[in-house]
């Protein structure tokens, strides 16, 4: 059976009032729950999973699978709007979006934002649709050294995320790891750092640490520089969806990131985690931009907003064709596919091409939906920025509050929203870049459980990362990258030279 | 005198912050590591083995950073060395904006330290006297402090937290802080 | 559904936006349960009773993850709430048995009253379907015998149940292999596929998922009904070899329980609606078509049953000391 034969049986399941209007509804819900501060695509599928119970599959998938793709670009209009990073993944976001905003153009900002989700989203559907299968396969053959040897390479971009302050960043990538760490050892059962403390035992959460981080330390700084009761200057906005053009325009950029984040997603275990940082981290290497990154680039909003929905599409590959989930989101929407009776897995293709066609329609038209809605609400969105500071300020740190509480109902994740609220303000006196203590604590538990797994695996010792050709070609390019990395400055035009091949 | 000050905080911040992590993980791997059987063997049993690589990278990036701190400290003589590194000030609040004419910076930096303490003292306080009543409390107060007349402030302030206890209490089916004197927000 | 009864409530609410609490009757807003592991299939396990127990009670019962320390971390969270009937503890039998056996937590079985007991899982030991190394289970362990500490497998963290139990079994036939641990046992499954792995441990969520592309040597159950989740493979005891623990000790099973202090007419309110939860039809359905076993056993019944498996797991705690000394 062709695909075109099983997406003309979908079309069927799909092309139903019920089915579009809940696609509808799913992304409008997940564009608001990722907007709010701390709550994500995640939270909004564990959400509106009761509900999916009672519907019939391709409405319920549809619902869930546009939450999950509306969840995933929301974090990032908080972001731009308000230095507030919906999700880990908005992080990368904010670098450019942010200073964007701030110079204006919270309204091009948001419309590039979500035209690159979009347009991501629609390439990691495609490579979904086509290329499923194939690309499982591959993804099987990724053990612990390859994800490793990735892991090492993503923590290479913190370099270039941090160019002009490399030691800077590498300290506060370093500390990042080591927050990574603690927590119950998987491996050993040994609790560390955890201090007594039970709340400790799974470590840091993770949202509540980007939180504070960006935002609270954000708000204090915002009263320090004044202006509490000026009305702020915002950007004019009428709704035209003319930033589709403004996005096609960074194609190859939009194209790089997009691969990036279908593959990275495509990975289960390194998600859409890894995608949105080491797009930025590419894009900048290789940006020729009127204005540089980290100060309003559009080019970094295109690069992170389009890996990180390409990576929606990625992650669903695995999950639909190997049945194994590429991340927490994932877990859940299988989860919800064998509620409703159907297995995931190469059967399914064969067994039910009507379901799974009915799957990649609705992941294309969430997609869409994501667009039109994300235009349509861009000026909903950016009147917030028309509030006097004297009032956005407290409402901020308001709306951080219950968004970290909602997490785990855990006061205990507020005190740890204020501590690293304190912390980034005093790294952010002194120039420290806050980026790679995030990149730090996504990638620190991925680094080490794949490395001491491969070491477990291994009969000879650390050779494994070489033995095998995929991880031996990974770490071939993260050794060559850490050289670059250390050449001195004056070798910089040779390394852009390097950078663009 | 202004250039001393930096140099004194760059220093402080990489001793505090970085070497002091990396010298409080160190104590933690030789007591609380140890004790568990954590701090040696190979990689099933030894959870102490990336720690200690993260520590040593912390401690030596830590020194060359004092190191560099100090150096840029001595070559300057131009205004303000270190404090305008263009990449890093990227990060900050308002790029290019020039101070508020209106209100003195000690006064703004007053305004943001009391914040600072009502925050602590509303998530101290949130699970004490429960949502509605902390929420209330801290957002009037904040308003207030920031320059809002009472009246505005305890009706926005209200408006406010019902609206986000609506929307997180009984959509979002979180179950706010209802604090020990039982005030609950319904759902 | 959910969402039109939270508007609904909402707007009502608008009107008298402050109430006190205890003035209404049980339960007049939302009960937590606290889940021990992250989201995934186990987790859509517990969603479908509490939505049906929220309809017998006409409140949500959000199912709130907590994952850390093999369940712990959820343990301490609800302990930590009040004894009002408003947090439930999703009690499986890793932080309610045997945390307390390992010495990581400082309660027993008896610090909580039972509501119902949920579901069973059982599980198996499985391979790629076309190892043609181990046809059955006595050729991966003579594999193992003749190479020992070469065979490779997973069992999620290290100190868990399904090690337990497997532990139990190698120890008995006097063979051992190398543990490589991972946070929840599912992800071992892509490694197990990719080659990494001779064997695994699932259970029947990542078997039924994956079923076309393993292959199960062996399921670590003595109970006939098991068998059938499975499709038929043999058991533990068909080739011989004593599993060593019986009834639902070989298994992973999660009883719903509130704090020991909580009123009794709450109790009753919760257990009443628990009950009428599991009694029905389609959520029975949707359970065993993720392939959970509703255990459908009663409060009374609490202390007899998990006391019994209490006893038997020590040994198995025994087998895995056994098994990690040989790593």
């Amino acid at each position: 059976m062709s695909i075109f034969d099983t997406l003309i049986a979908g079309s069927g399941l799909f092309f139903t009032p019920l089915a579009i209007l809940l696609t509808l509804v799913g992304c409008l819900a997940g564009l608001i729950i990722g907007v709010l501060p701390g709550l994500g695509p995640l939270m909004g599928i564990v959400l509106m999973m009761p509900v999916a119970f009672y519907l019939p599959p391709i409405p319920a998938m549809g619902m869930l699978i546009a939450i999950f793709v509306g969840g995933s670009c929301g974090g990032a209009i908080s972001a731009i709007v308000l230095r507030i990073p919906g999700t880990p993944l908005a992080a990368a976001t904010l670098l450019d979006g942010y200073p964007m905003a701030q110079r204006g153009r919270a309204g091009d900002a948001i419309g590039l934002a979500v035209s690159s989700s979009a347009l991501g989203g629609i390439f990691g559907g495609i490579v979904l649709i086509f290329f499923a299968p194939v690309l499982a396969g591959f993804a099987l053959r990724f053990a612990p050294p390859e994800y490793f040897a990735l892991a090492l390479l993503g923590l290479i971009c913190i370099a270039v995320v941090s160019q002009e302050s490399t030691i800077k960043g590498f300290l506060t990538g370093a500390l990042g790891l080591l927050l990574a760490t603690i927590g119950t050892d998987s491996f050993s059962q040994a609790n560390r750092f955890t201090f007594g403390q039970y709340q400790l035992l799974n470590g840091f959460h993770i949202v509540a640490v980007v939180v504070g981080l960006f935002a609270l330390s954000e708000m204090f700084l915002q009263v320090q520089s004044g202006r509490l009761d000026q009305k702020p200057k915002v950007q004019k906005i009428t709704v035209s969806f003319k930033s589709l053009f403004m996005a096609l325009r960074h194609k190859t950029n939009l194209l790089r990131s997009s691969i990036i984040g279908t593959f990275f997603g495509a990975l289960p275990g390194a998600g859409g985690v890894m995608s949105s940082f080491t797009a930025y981290a590419v894009a900048k290497a290789n940006g020729k931009s009127d204005v540089p990154y980290g100060q309003g680039a559009e080019g970094g909003v295109v690069a992170t907003e389009s890996a990180n929905n390409a990576a929606c599409g990625g992650t669903l590959i695995p999950t639909l064709a190997l049945a194994i989930p590429g991340d927490a989101s994932s877990a859940v929407l299988m989860g919800a596919l064998l509620l409703l009776g159907f297995f995931p897995g190469p059967d399914l293709f064969e067994r039910n091409p009507d379901v799974v066609g009915g799957i990649f329609i609705a992941y294309i038209f969430a997609n869409i939906f994501l667009f039109i809605l994300g235009i349509l609400l861009t000026p909903v969105f950016v009147s917030v920025l028309k509030l006097k500071k004297k009032f956005l300020i407290p409402l901020v740190l308001h709306l951080c509050v219950v968004g970290v509480f909602a997490l785990q109902s855990s006061v205990f994740d507020l005190w740890v929203m204020f501590g690293f609220g304190v912390l980034g303000y005093v790294l952010r006196k002194f120039d420290y870049p806050l980026a790679p203590i995030v990149i730090g604590l996504i990638l620190g538990p991925i680094a080490e459980s794949n490395f001491r797994r491969s070491l477990l695996m291994s009969d000879d010792g650390a050779m494994v990362f070489f033995d095998r050709p995929v991880s031996a070609l990974i770490m071939v390019v993260n050794v060559l990258l850490i050289i670059l990395v250390l050449l001195p400055d004056k070798w910089r035009v040779w390394k852009t030279r390097v950078a663009d091949i | 005198m202004i250039k001393n000050k930096r140099v004194i905080g760059e220093i402080a911040v990489v001793a505090l912050i970085f070497l002091g992590v990396a010298g409080g993980a160190l104590q933690q791997i030789a007591t609380s590591f140890a004790a568990q059987n954590a701090s040696s063997g190979g990689p099933l049993k030894n959870a102490a083995m990336f720690p200690q690589l993260l520590i040593a990278i912390l401690v030596v990036l830590g020194c060359v950073q004092i190191g560099m701190s100090i150096r840029t400290h001595r070559l300057s003589n131009g205004p303000a060395t270190g404090e305008t590194r263009p990449d890093a000030r990227s990060e900050s609040a308002v790029p290019g904006e020039p101070p508020d004419p209106a209100e003195p910076r000690a006064v703004l930096h007053r305004k943001a330290i009391i914040c600072l303490v009502i925050f602590a003292a509303y998530l101290g306080g949130v699970g004490i006297l429960g949502y509605p009543v902390a929420t209330f409390t801290m957002l009037f107060a904040m308003f207030f402090v920031l320059g809002t007349s009472p009246l505005v402030a305890s009706i926005v302030a209200f408006l406010a937290m019902v609206t986000v206890g609506i929307v997180f209490g009984m959509l979002l089916n979180v179950v706010l802080p209802i604090g020990i004197i039982g005030i609950s927000f319904p759902s | 559904m959910t969402l039109f009864r939270s508007i609904t409530k909402g707007l009502a609410v608008l009107a008298v936006s402050v109430t006190a609490s205890g003035a209404t009757e049980f339960p007049d807003r939302n009960i937590e349960n606290i889940y021990p592991w992250g989201p995934g299939t186990t987790m859509a396990i517990s969603q479908i009773i509490a939505d049906a127990m929220g309809n017998e009670l006409d409140v949500s019962i959000p199912v709130v993850s907590t994952p850390g320390a093999s369940g712990v971390k959820a343990f301490k969270t609800a302990l930590e709430k009040p004894a009002d009937g408003y947090t439930i503890f999703d009690g499986y039998v890793a932080p309610l048995v045997l945390a307390p056996l390992l010495g990581n937590a400082d309660w027993s079985y008896k610090d909580f009253t039972p509501l119902y007991s949920a579901t069973s899982n059982s599980f198996a030991i499985i391979v790629r379907p076309d190892d043609n190394r181990f046809p059955d289970l006595p050729a991966l362990f003579d594999y193992m015998r003749a190479n020992p500490g070469k065979a490779r497998y997973s069992t999620g963290a290290v100190n868990n149940l399904p090690h337990m139990v497997l532990a139990k079994v190698l120890q008995t036939a006097d063979v051992y292999g190398t543990v490589i641990p991972f946070d929840e046992s599912e992800q071992a499954m892509k490694d197990l596929r990719g080659g990494v792995f001779d064997f695994i441990i699932t259970n029947p969520g990542t078997y039924k998922a994956n079923k076309d592309n393993v292959r199960v040597l062996a399921v670590l159950s003595e109970l006939e009904e098991v068998v059938a989740i499975y499709d038929g493979a043999p058991r533990v005891q068909d080739y011989g070899y004593d599993l060593g623990m019986s009834g639902l000790s070989p298994m992973g099973w999660n009883w719903w329980l509130v704090r020991k202090d909580t009123p009794a007419d709450v109790v009753e309110t919760l257990r009443t609606a628990m009950a009428a939860a599991l009694a029905r039809d389609d959520v029975q359905e949707k359970l065993l078509n993720l392939g959970y076993v509703p255990t459908n056993y009663g409060p009374d019944q609490y202390d007899e049953i998990v006391g019994a498996v209490g006893a038997e797991l020590q040994s198995g705690i025994d087998a895995i000391e056994w098994v990690m000394s040989k790593q």
